[in-house]
C-alpha cells in the first residue's frame, strides 16, 4: 500500500526503503523527537517535500489530490484542539463521510463515546478527547476502512488513555487490520508489540535503527539502544508487566 | 433557515415601504421609495450581510471567537483613508467628493489587508500573525488619524466623527453599482464555504487531513472578507459590533454548523441594519449614526444572552 523509497526532512528524519503493506499493523517506537510524528505526517501527505519518493497504491504521493487521499487515509496528529465550544456530535458530523454503515456505530460504541455526544469538547478529559479524536479520523475514512482498503496512520493513539482503553483501542486497530487495512501507529508502549503489531520500526534521531517482525525487534537490547534506558531497568519493567 | 429568510423579508418590506406610512400613497412617496429608500435598504442589507458573514468566517479561520474585521485592520485602513480625505482635502476642492470617499476607503481597506497578509506571510503564522499585524496596523492608523484631528477644522472633524460612527445614507445608485456586486459576490462565496469552515474548527492540520487546501482556502476567506468588509466600510463607514455580536449570538443559539451560521449571520446582520433604517425613518428630526444604534441595542442584548447562556462547566483534568 505504501512504498517509501526516500524521505528526508533536514535535522529531523532521514529514512529509505520502507514498505507498509495491507493487512499489517506496524508499530513505530522511538524516544521523543526521534521522528515518528514526522514520518507519519509525511506518509499521510500532510508534510511531504517535493524530493520525497513515497508511493501510495503505486502512485507518487505528490500526485494524489488531498481530497482523494482523505477518502481512504485516516490520519491522527497530536495537539489538536478547538477554540470554540463545539460538541462531540457536531465535531464528528463535520468530519464524517455522509454514507454511514453499522460498523461506524460499533466503533463509537467500542470507544464508549455515545454517552457524551452532547458534551462540549473543552469539557472532556484528556482520555475522552483522545477517544473522540480516534472516532473522528475513523469516520472520516469510514467507507474505505469498512472495505479494508484504507491506510490508518495514528500518532500516539494511546496517549492519555487509561489501561482498559489502551487495550480497547489496540483491539479495535487489530480488527481494522484484519479487515485488510494498513495500520501504522506510533506509541511509547513497546509492550503492545507482542500480540498486536506485525512489524516494528525503531527510530532514533531520525534514523531507522531496527525494523522487522515484532518478535525479532522488541528485545531488551534494541529497546535499550532505542530509548537509552539501561537493560536492567527494561528487564524489571517487562518482569513487572508479566 | 426559513425563519431567518422570513424575518429578513419582513424587515426588507418594512424598511422599503416605510415612507408609505409616513406620507401616504401619493406620487411623491413612490419617488422617495425608488430614489432614496431602495438604495438605503440595499445598502443596509448588503453592509449588514457583509460584516456579519465576513466576521463569522474570519472567526473560524483565525481560530478566535472574538475576531471581527476590525481586528485584522480592514476597518482602520479604510478609516485612515477617510480621515485623510475628509480632514485634509476641503470638500469643495475635489469634484465628486461623494464618490471619491468610498473609493479611497476601499483602497485603504485593501491596502491594509495586503500589508497584513504580507507581514503574516513573512512570519509564516497565519492566525496569530494576522491578528498581531492587524493590531499593529490599527494602532498606527489610529495614531495618524489622531494627529490629523489636531490640525483640522471643526466642520471636518464633525464630518469624520459622523463617518467613523457609520451612516447608511451616503450610498446612492452610482456608488451601489460598484460596491453591491463586490459585497454580494463575496457574501455568496463565504456562504458556500460552510463545510471546509466546519473542518477548520480543529485547526489547519485537521482540515488539511480531510482534503482542504489550507493555504488556498485561508487566502480565499481573507480576500472575500477584505473585499466584502472593505466595500461595506466604503459605503457605510465604520459600523461597530455587528461583526462580533451576530455570529457569536447565533452560535450560542444554533450551534456551530457554518452551513447554517454563515448564511444566518448574513441575514441577521442585514435585518439589524434594516431595523436601523426603520428607526431612522421614525425619527424624522435627527439621523442616528449606525454604530450608535447597533452598539446601544446590541451591547446589552449580547451581555444578557452571554450571562444567560454561560453555565458553570466542570473542567475535568
Amino acid at each position: 500500500m505504501i512504498d517509501l523509497s526516500q524521505l528526508s526532512v533536514p535535522n529531523r528524519l532521514q529514512v529509505t526503503d520502507l514498505q507498509f503493506a495491507a493487512r499489517e499493523l506496524t508499530l513505530l517506537l522511538g524516544e521523543n523527537g526521534a521522528g515518528k510524528s514526522t514520518l507519519l505526517s509525511a506518509l499521510a501527505g500532510i508534510h511531504v517535500s517535493d524530493d520525497s519518493i513515497i508511493h501510495i497504491f503505486d502512485k507518487p504521493i505528490q500526485d494524489w489530490p488531498l481530497a482523494s487521499l482523505a477518502t481512504f487515509r485516516a490520519w491522527l496528529g497530536q495537539q489538536t484542539h478547538s477554540h470554540f465550544s463545539i460538541t462531540v456530535e457536531e465535531m464528528l458530523s463535520f468530519f464524517a463521510q455522509s454514507h454511514h454503515t453499522p460498523d461506524w456505530f460499533d466503533w463509537l460504541d467500542c470507544l464508549e463515546i455515545t454517552a457524551f455526544m452532547n458534551r462540549q469538547l473543552d469539557s472532556l478529559s484528556g482520555g475522552e478527547f483522545q477517544r473522540v479524536q480516534l472516532a473522528r479520523v475513523l469516520l472520516q475514512a469510514g467507507s474505505a476502512i469498512d472495505e479494508g482498503q484504507a491506510i490508518v496512520l495514528l500518532d500516539e493513539p494511546l496517549a492519555a488513555l487509561d489501561l482498559r482503553f489502551q487495550y480497547v483501542v489496540m483491539d479495535l486497530l487489530k480488527r481494522l487490520r484484519d479487515k485488510g487495512n494498513c495500520v501504522v501507529i506510533s506509541s511509547h508502549h513497546p509492550e503492545f508489540a507482542t500480540g498486536y503489531a506485525d512489524n516494528v520500526l525503531m527510530l532514533k534521531k531520525g534514523q531507522v535503527i531496527a525494523q522487522g517482525r515484532s518478535e525479532n525487534v522488541v528485545c531488551a537490547d534494541k529497546l535499550s539502544q532505542c530509548y537509552g534506558v539501561e537493560p536492567e531497568t527494561l528487564a524489571r519493567y517487562f518482569a513487572g508487566n508479566n | 433557515m426559513k425563519p431567518f429568510i422570513a424575518a429578513y423579508c419582513l424587515c426588507l418590506l418594512a424598511a422599503t415601504f416605510f415612507p408609505l406610512f409616513q406620507f401616504g400613497v401619493v406620487p411623491v412617496t413612490w419617488h422617495i421609495i425608488l430614489h432614496l429608500q431602495l438604495p438605503l435598504v440595499i445598502t443596509a442589507s448588503l453592509v449588514g450581510a457583509s460584516l456579519a458573514s465576513g466576521a463569522a468566517a474570519l472567526q473560524i479561520v483565525l481560530k478566535n471567537p472574538l475576531a471581527d474585521p476590525g481586528i485584522i485592520g480592514i476597518t482602520s485602513g479604510a478609516s485612515l483613508s477617510a480621515a485623510t480625505l475628509i480632514l485634509l482635502v476641503p470638500s469643495g476642492a475635489l469634484a465628486y467628493f461623494h464618490y471619491w470617499l468610498p473609493l479611497a476607503c476601499f483602497a485603504g481597506a485593501m491596502l491594509s489587508t495586503l500589508l497584513i497578509a504580507r507581514i503574516a506571510h513573512k512570519l509564516q503564522l497565519l492566525d496569530a500573525a494576522v491578528i498581531l499585524a492587524g493590531i499593529g496596523i490599527s494602532t498606527v492608523a489610529g495614531a495618524i488619524v489622531a494627529w490629523l484631528y489636531l490640525f483640522s477644522d471643526a466642520q471636518a472633524m464633525r464630518n469624520l466623527t459622523f463617518w467613523l460612527m457609520g451612516s447608511l445614507h451616503q450610498a446612492d445608485w452610482w456608488v451601489l453599482a460598484v460596491a453591491a456586486p463586490l459585497m454580494l459576490t463575496s457574501v455568496i462565496v463565504l456562504i458556500k464555504q460552510g463545510r471546509p469552515l466546519n473542518q477548520w474548527y480543529l485547526g489547519e492540520m485537521a482540515a488539511k487531513s480531510v482534503g482542504v487546501n489550507v493555504q488556498r482556502f485561508s487566502a480565499l476567506i481573507l480576500v472575500c472578507v477584505a473585499v466584502a468588509v472593505g466595500a461595506a466600510v466604503s459605503v457605510a463607514g465604520s459600523v461597530a459590533f455587528i461583526g462580533l455580536m451576530v455570529p457569536h449570538l447565533l452560535r450560542l443559539k444554533l450551534g456551530h454548523d457554518n452551513r447554517l451560521i454563515v448564511p444566518a449571520s448574513a441575514l441577521t446582520g442585514a435585518c439589524l441594519l434594516l431595523l436601523v433604517v426603520c428607526l431612522n425613518s421614525l425619527l424624522t428630526t435627527t439621523l442616528l449614526p449606525v454604530s450608535l444604534v447597533t452598539a446601544s441595542l446590541g451591547g446589552p442584548i449580547f451581555l444578557y444572552l452571554l450571562v444567560k447562556q454561560t453555565r458553570p462547566r466542570l473542567r475535568v483534568s
